[in-house]
């Protein structure tokens, strides 16, 4: 590999560019996926390739190929120094990278049960049985479950003297129940909580997926029944599995640099985060501590060396409620005035551009040890929501509006019933200075997301973001039934 | 780039390797070169060669899938193995369908020499020529180009064999007012690069962000809207996401009728809603077959409001009856005679909205659908753009929208806001005025 990789840091530096970097990686998908007593889709995915990232009189080029050969190595090198030289021109700011060690190491996801060496029956026998065990709840029409496992094999050689290779991997095993009423004409579906990990099969094997399969079924059976929601402000108390996702929104996207720089503007958008925001707005309440990490065990985005080779971190994003930091890479750290990069390059393929993609982003949990029971006691007019669903956040991320799998109604202390057509619409700062009280470590959990787009072509990066239980204090409550 | 023959040869290669009772192997191939920009200045670009074979084998009712970018015979044949693996170890599928037998394809002029030529100094002239426009009048651009050819070949070991090469550019730009209190976008793709006049895409992006800057808060609700083409791109998209008759005969879709089977026959919509596919189409032409081999053809959707027909999978087509329909390779709505300016005209007190953003399902069985407003919203009064707004979030559907038109312009291609209606999946929309559309809370983005 270093001597492929030879060859672009070779005809780079030889072309004039002050600096050269190349990924030679290997990507591999397994997709599973059955409905009822079905298996209907077993996929195994491979791609292999090269890209190369030039930077030539502060101007970026890049070229990729998946002919991974001396010959088409120094070719699409030349090709990258071209395009560079083409927008060398146009270009009004010229790159500075900040410093980096130079590394060589390797580093592999810590597993315990490597999910492509699973046999392949076994993990259809288990979908199978997820299915079943849905479908013996009375009321519950279809099931459909699957499997998706990742792993990245990376390899890094940069100008810098770096040579890293890494080898991800990434589990996530899922399921849906639908629940059809023929008088009615109405349907309800209720998905699994279980969330894309940075795990191996030992995440399938232990999470209890039979036991929430058959939960599920009768959730999405007992919607049909359930309370149409009363539209209002309540207290929200949020379940790791639907919070992960208002964090990922609300705080992973808004805290990006390049986004509050305008770089993300013809796309995803800005930021309402500007820079002159930054160590002054009260982001949230006193007890809001938010970190970024990208060391986090069993998290998505965790690896030990970024696409530009610097090395992973974790760092705070608000701290007691003040917005004290953004997410950078090398070419960013400057302009924060930091003498290095945060380690959140990212490029989704061999074929794609690295750039500043989205760390783990998780709300720490309280010091003490605060169950959900007692933030339950401590509710009288609220809602209790597990599970993500419908999400939509602004372009600056002020507004955003989410919905969830289960909803739970809370009066003096007690969930009292279940409830249907329940979304909640707030803005992030006066949502996040509205959380009083959060669970403790007990509480915490993963959640996550495997496709997570940016970008221009577009790309997808995983990411978790942990969180506890949390209690939010009267938030904007819709009520989303209609008639057509 | 492989032609047709070296396609073909390729096809082949692979399915020679086959012990399978059926193998069908789908080639994609794409050459293509994108510009970044930002803040004035061009940020990231490159260029990127793949060509990827998905092989699919199957023994009975036993079937295994895997891709591969590799081409040298011993990856070739280990990808065969693989699939042939898989098909195996899994148990039979009882809705398996067999490989197709050799089909007709209709001819698609989609690939364009000149666009699959252009290269970074073309992609650089782009991004100047936006650019300067824009910094010449104080005002912030950030856009994106991309252009470059493609081809996708299906064959299979029964004789069936499908070669479509195409090519696209996908250029789109946003352009912000320096203190960041106005914002305007303009997104065009073709299929041949001339088609494109980025200063005139620019002008476009230029102008709204001139005219939306500074916005007032209205109060969310009610009011009737002038929807412009790309907002009505995105409705049209997310409503075909959802027609799928397999969903609807089981209950669980807008389409599905109580107690059993779906809507095709009813009117689901205004009388004006005619909604069709065509690949041939010359301006925004389809692909000719789908990722199974099926041919796609001219087929209505909605015909003067009334459902006429669902996508049908192949194995639920057999087994209602049907014929297999697989998902629109482009979406045409016809457009009515009057202007935008007519809409705005005839309208006494409403918002003109530009396009939508982060557009999400919230009720599958009221196709209800959240989102927000981006890069102009205007008040109407009195038949005259007043001033505009702050953006709005929305919750509304699009079946509640088609169904309370007043009036609509000429359909023309254009992207959404949400990208819909790229090279992939081609659009052709008109403008529309509806009676009431449902604004729910402001937001303070621009």
């Amino acid at each position: 590999m270093k001597e492929l990789a030879s060859v672009a840091l070779d005809t780079a530096r030889s072309g004039g560019a002050s600096y050269a970097d190349i990924r030679i990686n290997r990507y591999r998908n397994q997709f599973i996926n059955t409905r009822e007593e079905k298996v209907t889709n077993v996929t195994n995915t491979e791609s292999f390739g090269f890209g190369v990232r030039v930077l030539l009189e502060g101007t970026w080029g890049f070229a990729a190929s998946s002919r991974v050969e001396k010959d088409e190595i120094a070719r699409v090198t030349k090709e990258a120094l071209a395009v560079a030289r083409a927008n060398r021109e146009v270009n009004q700011e010229r790159v500075q990278l900040a410093p980096v060690e130079a590394y060589v190491d390797v580093w592999q996801t810590p597993i315990l049960k490597d999910p492509f060496k699973i046999p392949l029956e076994k993990k259809i026998d288990l979908l199978l049985r997820i299915n079943r065990e849905a479908l013996t709840v009375k009321g519950a029409s279809y099931c459909s479950s699957s499997m998706q496992f990742v792993n990245e094999q990376k390899y890094f050689g940069s100008t810098e003297g770096s040579f890293i290779e890494q080898n991800l991997i990434r589990s996530y095993p899922n399921f849906t129940v639908t629940s059809v009423s023929k008088e009615t004409g109405k349907f309800y579906s209720r998905a699994a909580i279980t969330a894309p990990m940075g795990m191996g099969y030992e995440y399938v094997d232990d999470y209890p997926l039979l036991e929430e399969a058959r939960q599920a079924a009768e959730e999405a059976v007992a919607m049909h029944r359930a309370k149409s929601v009363e539209a209002g402000k309540k207290d929200l108390i949020l379940h790791p599995s639907n919070l992960w996702l208002t964090i990922h929104e609300s705080v992973g996207h808004p805290t990006e640099l390049d986004r509050a720089l305008g770089y993300e503007a013809n796309y995803a958008g800005t930021s309402f985060l500007t820079l002159d925001k930054l160590g002054k707005l009260k982001f949230g309440s006193d007890i809001v501590h938010l970190i970024a990490d990208k060391t986090q065990r069993d998290a998505l985005a965790t690896c030990g060396y970024d696409d530009e080779g610097v090395k992973t971190q974790e760092w705070p994003l608000v701290k007691g409620g003040i917005f004290v930091d953004y997410q950078t890479i090398r070419e960013q750290a400057h302009i924060l005035g930091h003498k290095s990069s945060r380690g959140c390059s990212y490029a989704d393929s061999w074929g794609s551009v690295p750039f500043q993609r989205m760390p783990n982003v998780s709300l720490q949990p309280s010091n003490k040890p605060v169950m959900l029971e007692e933030i339950l006691a401590d509710t009288r007019d609220g809602i209790y929501i597990v599970g993500d669903s419908s999400y939509s956040i602004d372009h600056q991320r002020y507004n955003f509006q989410f919905s969830g799998q289960v909803f739970w109604e809370v009066k003096n202390g007690k969930i009292t019933q279940q409830l249907r057509d329940v979304a909640y619409q707030s803005n992030t700062v006066e949502f996040w200075n509205s959380l009083d009280l959060l669970g403790g470590r007990q509480t915490y959990r993963l959640g996550g997301a495997f496709g997570d787009g940016k970008g221009q072509p577009g790309q997808s990066n995983s990411v978790s973001h942990g969180c506890p239980v949390a209690r939010f204090r009267k938030v904007n409550i819709l009520n989303t039934a209609r008639s057509v | 780039m492989l032609n047709e023959k070296e396609a073909r040869e390729s096809i082949d290669r692979i399915l020679s390797f086959s012990k399978a009772d059926e193998s069908v192997v789908v080639l994609t191939g794409e050459e293509t070169g994108h510009a970044r920009f930002a803040r004035n200045t061009v940020t990231t670009s490159g260029t990127k060669q793949n060509v990827q074979a998905a092989v699919t084998s199957s023994f009975g009712k036993r079937s295994g899938t895997a891709t591969v970018n590799e081409f040298d015979r011993a990856s070739m044949e280990t990808v065969v193995r693989r699939t042939e693996e898989i098909a195996r170890l899994r148990p039979e599928n009882p809705e398996f369908m067999p490989a197709l037998e050799p089909q007709k394809y209709t001819s698609v002029q989609a690939y364009f020499d000149s666009t699959a030529q252009a290269g970074p100094e073309y992609r650089a002239r782009a991004v100047a020529d936006s650019i300067r426009p824009t910094s010449e009048k104080g005002l912030v651009t950030a856009g994106f180009i991309e252009n470059g050819g493609g081809f996708v070949a299906i064959g299979n070991t029964k004789g069936l064999f499908g070669y479509h090469p195409h090519t696209g550019v996908e250029f789109n730009l946003t352009v912000r007012t320096q203190d960041g209190t106005g914002s305007g976008w303009a997104s065009r793709s073709y299929n041949r690069i001339e088609s494109l006049d980025p200063a005139r895409v620019a002008s476009i992006a230029l102008d709204k962000a001139l005219l939306s800057q500074k916005p007032r808060a209205l109060d969310p609700g009610k009011y009737p809207v002038v929807l412009e083409a790309p907002a009505v791109a995105d409705l049209l998209a997310y409503m075909a996401f959802f027609m799928n008759a397999r969903s609807a005969d089981e209950g669980r879709s807008f389409f599905a009728v109580r107690g059993g089977g779906n809507k095709i026959g009813q009117k689901v919509v205004d009388g004006r809603v005619t909604i069709h596919s065509d690949p041939q189409l010359a301006e925004a032409p389809g692909r000719p077959f789908d990722s199974e081999g099926l041919p796609t053809r001219r087929l209505p959707w909605l015909e003067r409001g009334v459902l006429r027909n669902l996508v049908y999978p192949r194995y639920w087509a057999a087994k209602q009856g049907k014929e297999p329909t697989p998902f629109p390779p482009n979406l045409l709505m016809e457009g009515g005679k009057d202007r935008l300016e007519d809409l705005i005209a005839s309208t006494d007190r409403g918002l003109l909205v530009t396009r939508f953003w982060y557009i999400r399902m919230l009720d599958p069985q009221t196709l209800l659908l959240t989102g927000l407003t981006r890069d102009g919203v205007f008040f109407i009064e009195k038949g005259k753009v007043a001033y505009p707004v702050k953006n709005f979030r929305w919750n509304e559907s699009p079946i509640a929208v088609l169904n309370a038109i007043e009036a609509l312009t000429p359909a023309e291609r254009i992207v959404s806001g949400e990208g819909f209606g790229g090279t992939d999946t081609p659009v052709v929309v008109p403008a529309l005025k509806a009676r009431a559309f449902t604004f729910s809370s402001i937001s303070d983005a621009i």
